[in-house]
């Protein structure tokens, strides 16, 4: 019955609870918001190329190369030969090699040139092979393009409808290649990575479209294949479409031991063309540690707003204990011992806390959700991936217990203005 | 349960100090069970102190205070609570129930923090032995019983506040001036129905006032008009 009466009570303050409750709650979605952006980010860089040992490129930033290729975050990293690329590929400890060569887009949406080997061998999250949504026969043949899925609902494509690609990162003026449309062929599921906003197409029909180009400024019009009926069939196995350059290469070792015998081999090729070999779970860890304080402030600063909401839970809770003396009195009159009154101020500030906890909690998931249908292709993350985290749950627990913590003070409080009182209100 | 006309409270030189300078001195006096007894003074005279000393809410600063066959100063602060709960009800002056509970809550209250007067409800029913109280409070419980108490009448509060002073038998009520916000009518009837309710559970009434017309049904008398309060 006395937590029945206490919910009365509170019932009956209901207005400046209900306000408390509301602060505590963006307080507590804020936390978890901020949280929930670095599960988000930690996982879609963890796992977007799980499967891959080694990437190579062209000598430079390791963290450069790792966050343009795999992220397509920062500036454009130098190509590398394909002769290099063939070499890594004929290594006697590479067991597959998959090359990748990135610079245009579709509609803001970056365009990867790879080979059929990247739905075989690259791997997300935690070891997941690429699965499709939409598939036909043949994927990457010809002219055909591969789309992730956020590209797919964002941009309302089906298998078969054709779509042009633009040089570079333009989005809309550009239609240097307008007249070689690519067929879609394929739907890949959800991954919460950046593939989810990336076209896949072959290298060889990437360098087909830059066929005659004097780096980036367009040469002669190809126009051999505009008459094609289907352009997933063309063949473009021909020597005239073996790309010259690439931006790097994905490579899966046979054997894991001797990653950095590989790794010391590559970045000694200076005769022929100095390369990079990263390994990506290191070079991940390093962008983590450069990061981490910056998270430590974000965090800290979250903290110490939910330490701000509790503060004015307590102030609240303190300055109702004079309109609730009487009820207190009363309490006393039939027995209740002052501790057992101080619990009931506990209990009511825990109450309080755990509504702001599951509201603050809704709040996220409801807020993370919306952005995560609005701002998906923009954020580039999978926010709604888990639901809660062992970490998540932790704070909440602690924030319940800090609550009731606090809630000591205006127990106290009562406490003693109980026994001051004794069984009536003195004012 | 202590036998018939035994003693249930007596104090003998108590005195109570609080800081600042307040100063309550109380003649000689006991409380025998079953009997009614006023405790008559003007406003000031330290009626209210009485009452807390002898609920056990505060320690006298000197003097001895025996109650329910215990030496109150050698209780610790969680036993006097406990034998409060045990063996008083009390009716307050104003103010008496909780406003956001039903009147059901508010008379339950009676034995929320004690399991010895859980254990006297005769029915074993605290809904049938409220509604009982209610009825002997000339309160129609049927209606009553759920209704929010911050729409009772200040008389019904009252009446209520009695029901829950009596329930589950306390050897002792007392009542701090219950009836100083009711019309003349109102007072008697409400004097009427306590005495009546109380005499049929056998508890002892120790009843505060400072209204001497209030005071003639009462078996015994303590004036504190003489001894008093005061400031020094």
């Amino acid at each position: 019955m006395m937590v029945g009466l206490a919910l009365r009570s509170m019932l009956a303050r209901k207005l400046s609870l209900i306000l408390t409750v509301v602060t505590l709650a963006l307080s507590v979605a804020l936390f978890l918001t901020i949280e929930r952006l670095r599960v988000a980010t930690r996982d879609s860089f963890d796992g977007t190329i799980s499967g891959v040992d080694v990437l190579v490129g062209a000598r430079g930033s390791d963290l450069g190369l790792l966050l343009y290729t795999a992220f397509q975050i920062g500036d454009a990293a130098p190509s590398m030969r394909w002769s290099s690329f063939l070499d890594v590929q004929a290594d006697a400890r590479t067991q597959w090699a998959v090359p990748i060569s990135l610079g245009d887009s579709h509609r803001g949406y970056r365009v990867i040139a790879t080979t059929s080997d990247y739905f075989d061998f690259v791997r997300t999250g935690r070891d997941r092979p690429l699965a499709f949504k939409a598939k036909a026969p043949s994927l990457l043949s010809g002219f055909g393009v591969v789309l992730g899925s956020d590209v797919a609902r964002a941009l309302d494509y089906e298998l078969g409808d054709a779509i042009a690609i633009q040089h570079g990162l333009a989005s809309a003026g550009d239609r240097s290649h307008e007249t070689q449309p690519f067929i879609v062929t394929g739907i890949l599921a959800a991954t919460g990575t950046p593939i989810d906003y990336s076209l896949l197409l072959h290298i060889r029909a990437f360098e087909a479209i830059h066929e005659g180009w004097n780096g980036s400024v367009p040469g002669r019009a190809i126009t051999r294949h505009d008459g094609a009926t289907d352009r997933t069939v063309i063949d473009l196995s021909g020597d005239e479409f073996e790309p010259s350059r690439l931006t790097a290469v994905y490579v899966g070792l046979k054997s894991k031991r001797r990653i950095f015998q590989f790794v010391e081999t590559i970045e000694d090729r200076r005769r022929t063309e100095p390369l990079t070999a990263v390994l990506p779970g290191i070079t991940l860890s390093q962008l983590w540690l450069l990061l981490g304080s910056a998270e430590r402030a974000l965090l800290t600063f979250s903290v110490l707003i939910v330490l701000a909401a509790l503060a004015g839970q307590m102030t609240l809770l303190v300055a109702t204990l004079d309109l609730r003396r009487r009820e207190i009195a009363i309490y006393r009159a039939m027995g209740a011992q002052p501790l057992a009154i101080a619990g009931l101020l506990v209990v009511e500030a825990v109450l309080i806390s755990l509504a702001a906890a599951l509201s603050g909690l809704v709040l996220t998931l409801l807020g993370t959700w919306v952005a995560g249908q609005v701002l998906g292709g923009t954020l580039k993350l999978d926010l709604n991936a888990v639901m809660v985290t062992i970490r998540q749950g932790q704070a909440l627990l602690a924030f319940i217990g800090v609550s009731a913590v606090t809630g000591l003070v205006p127990a106290f409080l009562a406490y003693r203005s109980s026994l001051q009182d004794g069984m009536r209100a003195r004012y | 349960m202590p036998a018939l006309k035994s003693v249930l409270i007596r104090g003998e030189n108590l005195m109570f100090q609080r800081p600042g300078g307040f100063t309550f001195s109380a003649p000689a006096f006991s409380v025998s069970a079953g009997e009614a007894v006023a405790v008559l003074g003007p406003s000031g005279s330290g009626k209210s102190t009485f009452l807390d000393l002898v609920a056990g809410v505060l320690r006298p600063s000197s003097g001895t205070l025996e109650a329910f066959g215990h030496d109150t100063n050698k209780l610790s602060l969680g036993a006097l609570d406990q034998l409060r709960g045990d063996c008083i009800g009390v009716i307050f002056q104003e103010h008496n129930l909780l406003p956001f509970a039903s009147v059901f809550q508010n008379v339950a209250l009676g034995v929320q923090f004690s399991k010895a007067r859980r254990a006297r409800l005769k029915s074993g029913s605290l809904a049938t032995e409220i509604a009982a109280l209610l009825t002997a409070m000339d309160l129609d419980a049927e209606t009553m019983m759920h209704r929010p108490a911050h729409t009772l009448s200040v008389g019904q509060r009252q009446r209520v506040a009695a029901a829950r002073a009596l329930l589950g038998d306390p050897p002792l009520v007392i009542a701090d001036e219950p009836t100083s916000a009711l019309d003349e009518g109102n007072q008697q009837r409400f004097m009427d129905l306590l005495h009546a309710a109380r005499r049929a559970s056998g508890a002892a009434l120790l009843f505060v006032t400072h209204d001497p017309r209030l005071v003639q049904d009462f078996d015994r008398l303590i004036d504190l008009s003489d001894q008093g309060a005061r400031l020094r």
